[in-house]
């Protein structure tokens, strides 16, 4: 039985791993996102408003009606608007 | 004694007379009878009525420490007993709230629904309205209620910034741009408007006008990463390629509490610096 010879199985081994390297940075390479494609994700709205909190048996009507007041407020600050770092105000806020 | 001492004597006694009574003692109202009744129908009415009046109390504190299963037990049961206004659109309200996070969207719109029909001004159900049709991804729903709850409170911030999130989901960057721009007429300070304002101008093509906008915003919060990556993106389709690099890498940095956030500026940042 004839033995190949060690460096001929190191020659296509070398050639073998070539080979692979190359498939996986192919596969790499057709699979990274296009800078047009991250465009796209870069040009998205801002989160919703959260939900405002729940509110007691006397009603909407009055100055304790925090929600009710929330959603009257002209100012932001006032209206549990979501901020640039933190999502919405949830229902965690006073009633 | 003289006719005069004695006319002054006089005349201080009745007026002492007259209103030392009041002067003297305090004057306590009556007790409130306590109402008494044999009728069935009336004993049945106050029983409802307090049971109405004890199931908020529960509910509300179940929504306090989020076991929403109960509070929606308490809502609903509230609910059908059908109680007068105000309390009927505030249960279904608050009900509305327990099924949310329940994830039970639907059921929740249709619990603020029935509370606007109820009570056609609350602006608070409204405004939960727009965020659970958001959150269902019914957007012709949303803007529906959006458009309501700006009819009925033109400068309300939340209602602006609603339909203007509604109208940019949806593709309507022209309502969008107009409404971010009311908005920011009453707030100048809220950086998040003049993001969105950006995202309208930049749909509308005016990449000059949405490039000024994303600026003010870093400007009153420099570590507002979208922001930073949305003027990166402006500048890299402008050509600035070491300027949008710069960018993107800053707000990798930045958003580093948001992972999706900052895996986008990063493979912007990388897809910048090996395209050419």
């Amino acid at each position: 039985m004839d033995v190949m010879s060690r460096p001929l199985v190191n020659r296509i081994l070398m050639l073998l791993l070539l080979a692979g390297a190359g498939f996986g940075f192919s596969i790499a390479y057709a699979n990274a996102p296009s800078l047009d494609a991250l465009t796209a994700n870069a040009f998205l709205p801002s989160e919703a408003p959260g939900l405002l909190a729940p509110i007691a048996e006397t009603g909407r009507i009055g100055w304790a009606c925090h929600p009710e007041k929330a959603a009257e407020s002209r100012t932001a600050s006032t209206a549990d608007l979501p901020g640039t770092d933190a999502p919405a105000l949830s229902t965690t806020a006073s009633r | 004694m003289s006719l005069t001492t004695r006319a002054t004597f006089a005349c201080g006694a009745i007026l002492f007379t007259l209103y030392a009574p009041s002067t003297r003692a305090q004057n306590y109202p009556m007790q409130t009878p306590v109402p008494r009744s044999t009728d069935v129908p009336t004993l049945h009415a106050q029983a409802v009525r307090r049971e109405i009046h004890e199931r908020f109390r529960i509910g509300l504190d179940a929504e306090a420490r989020g076991t929403w299963s109960s509070a929606a037990a308490e809502f609903e049961r509230t609910v059908a007993l059908n109680p007068p206004e105000p309390q009927g659109s505030t249960a279904r309200y608050n009900l509305a709230i327990a099924y949310a996070n329940l994830g039970r969207n639907d059921d929740s719109a249709t619990q603020l629904r029935a509370a606007i029909a109820l009570d056609p001004g609350f602006l608070a159900a409204m405004a939960n309205l727009v965020a659970v049709d958001l959150r269902r991804g019914d957007l012709h729903g949303a803007r529906i209620a959006a458009d309501r709850f700006v009819n009925a409170a033109p400068d309300s911030a939340r209602a602006l910034y609603s339909r203007g999130i509604v109208a940019l989901q949806s593709g309507d960057a022209q309502t969008a741009a107009s409404d971010f721009g009311r908005l920011l007429s009453h707030n100048p300070q809220y950086a998040v408007a003049h993001y969105d304002l950006g995202i309208a101008e930049v749909r509308l093509g005016r990449n000059d006008d949405a490039e000024r906008e994303f600026v003010t915003a870093l400007a009153l919060s420099p570590t507002y990463a979208r922001a930073r990556l949305s003027l990166g993106t402006v500048l890299l389709q402008r050509g600035d390629r070491s300027e949008a690099r710069d960018a993107f890498d800053r707000a990798a940095r930045d958003a580093a509490g948001d992972p999706a956030l900052e895996n986008l500026a990063v493979a912007m940042r990388d897809a910048v610096s090996t395209t050419r």
